[in-house]
């Protein structure tokens, strides 16, 4: 075990000085996010979330339909906590694996499937796109980011598998069984670890669940064609 | 007399939850409650219903479930606030009787609220509103005069509201997009403004719910359908007041202003109510609230990251108080009883062109009779006048006069609708 733990800091190292340029910015980046955010929120006194200073690039840059529709969605809501939109979106997905085992119909069974996999992967790319990168800004200890962001890259192969599949296949149940084993043990790592990290680190576990709410709409609406 | 609930502690939210005999208080005595201890009550129950509403609303656009829990367990005991309030109305009042403390409300409510609001555009909004109301008042009383004769109008309001026609309420029916006015401005508006707003908006909302409730209660057909018509220009009138409200204020600061508004309402009840028993019940409720208050304002700090004392006032200097209002009420009906509106703006009901959507409306809801002049006309023809009470004179506006001392005289509406 001991080994282990070394073994994977050596590479953490590694990774890190390879990944060093890049991961400072990043830093830096969720520093000023956090400093546009305030100042967005004064000026903008009562008008929900301000625009931050990354929204504010993404619609220079040209936002689209989907982009635009993720941001207006978030904007009329109550904030949410960073935290507590991932965990509620673990809970909905144990809540779809626990529906499967239920099912007999094929058609419902890969319908039911392909659901799971769409939350996951949106799930997946909104922690990789703005939750790890804050948090690499905000640890001293990465490995908690390092060990998810692995556990992530098995699951999207098993997802990736599962989408080509149909239900009559062999190993169809045993595949989507086994990715709802690994994302139980990615949810509990990431619920007992990595978030009270950094609830503890002073990120702005707020400014971060607009951005990830904000996104995900985003995701989910090209990703089902309904922008 | 300045009060700041911020500088206040409250009683701890978790010390709030009464008992159900605790909730199901003594109903007031309607023979000798004060007029006006009536319509506070109404006004609170009106207050707390939007509380719960408005928290009920804002937890279907929370995604966060622990801020969904926060908002519960006060929206809780909000529920218990608005049970205490309403409970004290007695068994023993009829619908009819409580309808009539309703527009009286609506009147002496909207009447201080208008003579205290110090945007010039808002209080035009209010006093627009005001003489609509104030002819419900009269339509209630001579519907009383016929099927609850038994009662006296007069004897509710205790002579402090006089009891006449006010903008005739058939001419009250307009296209609905002209009930949408120009919103305030959190940056810009005074506090003030706010608190009026929200105040005068829950009224409006409580009598539109109440009367859309209770109306189809009676037997008679006449009384259904004054219910019914008059409810219409309560949600036109709901309308009309949120429309003023700032649509961009964020659902916090909603929140942290409900809760002031409701500090100060109780605060100034408070110091009027003569009831000991009642009293007592404001100030319970005021330290709740005063809880409440800083329940949000922390949500504020700690989810928008914003200080809710930025946007509060230092202090409430001045109380919301129940009186007479029967010389100013004379005086905007003499000036503005002529007034209708076309998209945001108020204008004499003549400058409107012939084609205006306005005629339209009054085209299809008003074709086939209208309750609200068949109960004057059911009332001169059964009681060989009208009922109403004038303590101050004759009507200020001639074309209003009774009909044996109108000389003639005629209204710019009536005018416009006879051409």
């Amino acid at each position: 075990m001991a080994k282990r733990t070394q073994a994977k800091r050596k590479t953490a190292a590694k990774r890190r000085t390879t990944r060093s340029a890049a991961a400072r910015p990043a830093a830096k980046r969720t520093a000023a996010r956090k400093a546009a955010g305030k100042t967005a929120a004064r000026r903008a006194t009562g008008r929900g979330r301000g625009t931050t200073g990354r929204t504010a690039a993404r619609k220079r840059s040209g936002a689209s339909g989907a982009k635009l529709m993720g941001r207006l969605a978030v904007e009329q809501k109550v904030p949410v906590d960073a935290t507590r939109l991932l965990t509620q979106d673990h809970r909905e997905v144990a809540s779809l694996f626990d529906q499967f085992k239920m099912l007999e119909d094929a058609d419902e069974k890969q319908a039911l499937a392909l659901k799971i996999c769409l939350l996951l992967k949106v799930h997946a790319q909104i922690e990789e796109e703005l939750l790890y990168p804050a948090a690499r800004g905000m640890l001293d200890d990465e490995d908690l980011v390092d060990e998810a962001e692995v556990e992530h890259g098995s699951a999207k192969s098993l997802i990736a598998q599962i989408e080509k599949m149909a239900p009559e296949d062999e190993l169809y149940d045993a595949k989507v069984s086994v990715l709802g084993e690994y994302v139980r043990h990615h949810v509990r790592e990431e619920e007992s670890e990595l978030f009270p990290a950094l609830r503890e680190s002073g990120l702005d576990m707020m400014e971060l669940g607009g951005e990830l709410a904000a996104r995900r709409v985003e995701l989910l609406a090209r990703l089902t064609g309904k922008a | 007399m300045a009060f700041n609930p911020l500088r206040e502690r409250g009683i701890p939210l978790e010390k709030q939850f009464r008992n159900w005999s605790e909730l199901n208080v003594k109903p007031y005595d309607k023979e000798t409650v004060h007029p006006y201890s009536r319509c506070r009550g109404i006004v609170m129950n009106g207050i707390e219903v939007e509380a719960v509403m408005f928290s009920h609303t804002m937890a279907r656009h929370t995604a966060d479930p622990k801020i969904k829990q926060q908002l519960a367990l006060v929206r809780r005991a909000e529920a218990q606030q608005q049970k205490a309030i309403n409970w004290l109305i007695p068994g023993d009042e009829s619908t009819l009787e409580v309808t009539i403390g309703y527009e009286q409300v609506a009147v002496d409510l909207t009447a201080w609220v208008a003579q205290h609001e110090p945007d010039a555009y808002l209080k035009q909004v209010y006093e627009f509103g005001l003489l609509e109301d104030f002819d419900h008042l009269y339509r209630y009383a001579n519907l009383m005069a016929l099927i609850e004769s038994d009662k006296k109008a007069e004897k509710i309001v205790g002579g402090l509201t006089e009891i006449m026609p006010g903008r005739p309420t058939i001419f009250e029916h307009r296209d609905p997009r002209d009930e949408i006015r120009r919103p305030m401005t959190a940056l810009a508006a005074d506090p003030q403004s706010i608190l009026n707003a929200l105040t005068v908006m829950a009224a409006e909302q409580q009598t539109m719910n109440f009367y859309m409730t209770i109306g189809n209660r009676p037997q008679e057909m006449l009384a259904r359908g004054l219910y019914a018509e008059i409810a219409e220009i309560e949600e036109q009138h709901v309308s009309h007041y949120e429309s003023i409200l700032d649509p961009t204020a964020s659902w916090l600061t909603n929140l942290v202003m409900h809760e002031y508004n409701e500090c100060w309402l109780y605060w100034s009840f408070m110091e009027q109510e003569p009831d000991k028993r009642v009293k007592a019940l404001y100030e319970l409720h005021l330290n709740m609230e005063i809880e409440h208050l800083r329940i949000a304002c922390e949500m504020m700090r700690q989810i928008e990251n914003r200080d809710p004392e930025e946007m509060l006032p230092k202090a409430l200097e001045e109380p919301l108080l129940f009186q007479e209002n029967k010389a100013y009420l004379r005086k905007v009906l003499a000036e503005q009883v002529d007034l209708t509106s076309s998209e945001s703006e108020f204008m004499p009901v003549s400058d409107l062109p012939a084609d205006h959507r306005y005629f339209d409306y009054q085209g299809v809801v008003n074709k086939g009779g209208v309750p609200s002049e068949q109960v004057i006309e059911q009332a001169r023809s059964e009681l060989g006048e009208e009922y109403r009470l004038q303590t101050e004179g004759g009507h200020p506006v001639p074309g209003l006069k009774r009909e044996k001392n109108r000389d003639g005289a005629s209204t710019e509406y009536a005018n416009r609708m006879a051409a």
